[in-house]
């Protein structure tokens, strides 16, 4: 009874829905700190750099940055939104589950055309809803690509895969020589989302995509759907991945270190994990021996081969319950501190890639870019760029999503059994 | 009662309650009635009110008559959680009740060494559910925990990911966390059964195992129902150590009810479906909680120390 009761309780205190009143945290020109949140990743320690520099130049109108964990975020978000105690600039993924805050009149749009119009459209259709901009990309474009341990494939012999059928006969290869062909963090659930959304997309092209994404009767039974599932269930009975994948999750480092140390072969993951290996395993990376190549073709498939999945960036947006001085503040912060030359220069120094048109000069004149110029030559290329289903579907949906796919990589369901599942969602 | 109450202060310090045979004022209750109707009643209002409701934690809830319980009572998934719940709740109470029994009875005898091991024993309650969860979730990893240190390879297994090992390995770690509370529990128990009882015992000849069962075992009913109870209705909340272990997976394999209802409306942002399963949580608590006092007779609280 006790969690009925406190579950209960953070209900009860949600109801109260959001105020436009300077209750809460956020008060008016009293030189209280404007409120920023973020989330724990690769570029941390430029929200850290950028606050610093902002409180520093401006001492009356302070901003306070409090750092989350990535798991649990959002539903903090949620409950504090929904308490009308959120901050003044909240952290996002853009997509739907920013949309349902928009919907609700929880987010302001971002009317400054100066912060706006620096981003690569593939980045900024995110955060896009009925033609106003509700978010400012804050970090690095973060595809989802193969990385992989080149001594673990030259050890057999082997090229990183370019179709899927290529990736189906490396992993006996792998397997005898006892190695894990693909590291999976299975018990984060998101890492196998991106098997799913670039399996579709390459199988069945944009348009299923677009008819899941709207929410159309019927579209996960559609046939690209099943297939990619068949597909994926294929890779997992072959053996593809890790055998412990279903017991790791991702914040805990485990699937990289798999990688560098040599028990897996590759990795289908955001790019970000590029510069998450180089903090870790810092030599194994200034080697050369962490390669690079995008998510395999299938061949006959209908999609464009270049489309990309993954997080386009993340997000801070202006919240509407933030007192005006608030919104003053943060929007100043984030025409002038992110994004700036520093900001995006500490980007690129951790081999990440700001998505923002300016950031393709910045690289061009950096030593060793060659990840970055991938990364950057991917998504500028890219015909579409999907944000991560979990972020870009509804809630309900997103989370149906990650469970019912969760049974899929266990074999516990059948594709037919995953697309009932999901149907009932719409 | 409340009338009662008030006559009963305003009669002064030394009057006697006129009725209910001389027992402490009803205003003993009032600070614990207040939290519990603030923390407790009110909100389990709202939840039985919200289950009524479509709301996904932003804007306002949407009436939607029957349709959330509808789903509750037909979702497969319902009763996997409810399997799952069931098989913690037994499984947790069949290895807790004997190891902490054993334990109490043991530690309650004095001498030096035993009131160490006692210290010892205490520790795990000491600490948070997160911070017990993410320990053994390290031990346990396959590819960097225990199993790859010498001497441990017999512990390389997928533990939390084999959906046949998942839910004894969390039902283990649950009972190593709670079994020193309840060892507590009956060291304080067999602390108060009359030495002389053993002593006559000893006379008629029986032994130290006979004695245990015949006397230590009879002596502590009712802190076995206490104990019981704690742990039978504690399973129904059991929640942070599973999620921050397993989130409930692989599948469906550790997800019990109240992670069920943490999940549907906190990563599913459906409210109202959640507030149907703490509903239903709570109301099959209180169930749990009568029937078990009533099974063991624990209300008529009579001694059990006749003969002594």
């Amino acid at each position: 009874m006790a969690v009925a009761a406190v579950a209960v309780g953070a209900l009860a205190l949600s109801a109260c829905g959001p105020s436009d009143d300077d209750a809460g945290n956020t008060g008016s020109g009293d030189g209280s700190a404007a409120v920023v949140w973020g989330v724990e990743g690769g570029q941390s320690a430029s929200y850290e750099a950028a606050v610093d520099r902002w409180n520093e130049a401006n001492p009356d109108r302070p901003i306070e940055l409090q750092m989350f964990g990535n798991d649990g975020y959002q539903d903090k978000l949620r409950i504090a939104m929904g308490a009308g105690e959120g901050p003044a600039l909240m952290f996002g993924w853009g997509g739907g589950v920013l949309q349902s805050y928009v919907d609700g009149g929880f987010v302001d749009p971002i009317g400054d055309a100066e912060i706006t119009d620096r981003y690569l459209d593939s980045v900024i259709e995110n955060v896009t809803f009925d033609g106003s901009v509700y978010g400012a990309a804050i970090n690095n474009i973060q595809p989802v690509v193969v990385l992989y341990n080149t001594d673990v494939f030259d050890a057999v012999g082997a090229s990183p895969p370019e179709t899927w059928d290529e990736l189906l006969d490396l992993v006996p290869v792998f397997n005898e020589a006892g190695v894990a062909p693909i590291a999976l963090a299975g018990a984060s659930k998101w890492p196998q989302l991106p098997y799913l959304s670039y399996l579709v997309d390459r199988v069945g092209g944009s348009e299923v995509v677009e008819r899941i994404m709207t929410g159309e009767a019927d579209a996960w039974s559609d046939p690209a759907v099943i297939e990619s599932l068949e597909m994926i269930q294929s890779l997992v009975e072959a053996g593809g991945f890790n055998s412990d994948y279903a017991a790791i999750d991702y914040a805990s480092g485990a699937a990289d270190a798999l990688l560098y140390s040599g028990k897996a072969a590759m990795m289908v993951v955001l790019s970000q994990a590029y510069s998450n290996i180089q903090t870790n395993a810092e030599q194994f990376v200034a080697d050369g021996k962490l390669g690079y190549a995008p998510f395999p073709i299938v061949e006959g498939g209908k999609g464009d081969p270049g489309a990309l999945v993954g997080n386009p960036s993340n997000f801070w947006s202006v919240t509407s319950a933030a007192s005006d001085a608030h919104k003053e503040t943060v929007q100043e912060f984030l025409a002038t501190e992110v994004m700036s030359t520093d900001y995006m220069a500490e980007i690129l120094d951790r081999s990440a890639v700001p998505g923002v048109e300016a950031a393709g000069e910045l690289i061009a004149e950096r030593e060793d870019n060659d990840f970055q110029e991938f990364v950057f030559g991917l998504s500028e290329d890219a015909p579409s760029f999907q944000l991560s289903w979990d972020q870009a579907l509804s809630p309900a949906q997103g989370a149906e999503l990650t469970t019912q796919l969760d049974r899929i990589f266990l074999l516990e369901i059948t594709p037919q059994e995953f697309a009932d599942a999901m149907n009932a969602t719409l | 009662m409340t009338t009662t109450a008030t006559r009963r202060t305003a009669g002064g310090p030394r009057s006697r309650p006129s009725r209910g045979g001389g027992g402490p004022s009803l205003w003993f209750l009032a600070p614990a009635g207040i939290l519990f109707l603030g923390f407790a009643v009110i909100p389990l209002v709202g939840a039985v009110g919200l289950s009524f409701t479509r709301w996904s934690g932003l804007g306002s809830p949407e009436w939607t008559g029957g349709d959330n319980w509808a789903w509750f009572l037909t979702d497969d998934v319902t009763y996997i959680t409810l399997q799952v719940t069931l098989l913690v709740m037994v499984g947790s109470w069949l290895v807790q009740t004997p190891i902490s029994l054993l334990l109490g009875t043991w530690i309650a005898r004095s001498g030096g060494f035993r009131s160490v091991a006692g210290l010892v024993f205490f520790v795990p309650l000491l600490l948070s559910s997160a911070a017990v969860a993410l320990a053994y979730k390290n031990l346990l990893d396959p590819n960097f925990g225990l199993s790859t240190e010498t001497g441990f390879g017999w512990l390389a297994h997928n533990w939390l990911g084999d959906r046949n090992t998942v839910l004894l390995v969390v039902i283990l770690i649950i009972s190593w966390h709670f079994i020193p509370l309840h060892t507590l529990l009956y060291q304080g128990a067999v602390r108060q059964v009359p030495t002389s009882m053993y002593e006559a015992a000893s006379l008629d000849g029986a032994g130290r195992v006979t004695q245990f069962f015949t006397i230590t075992i009879p002596q502590l009913k009712h802190t076995i129902v206490t104990s019981s109870t704690l742990m039978l209705v504690g399973s129904l909340t059991y929640f942070d150590l599973i999620f921050v272990m397993t989130a409930g997976g692989p599948g469906y394999a550790t997800r019990v009810l109240p992670l069920h209802m943490y999940l549907t409306g906190f990563r599913s942002a459906e409210m109202g479906k959640a507030s149907v399963i703490a509903t239903f949580l709570a109301v099959f608590g209180l169930i749990l909680a009568l029937l078990l006092t009533r099974l063991s007779g624990f209300t008529k609280m009579q001694s059990q120390q006749e003969g002594a």
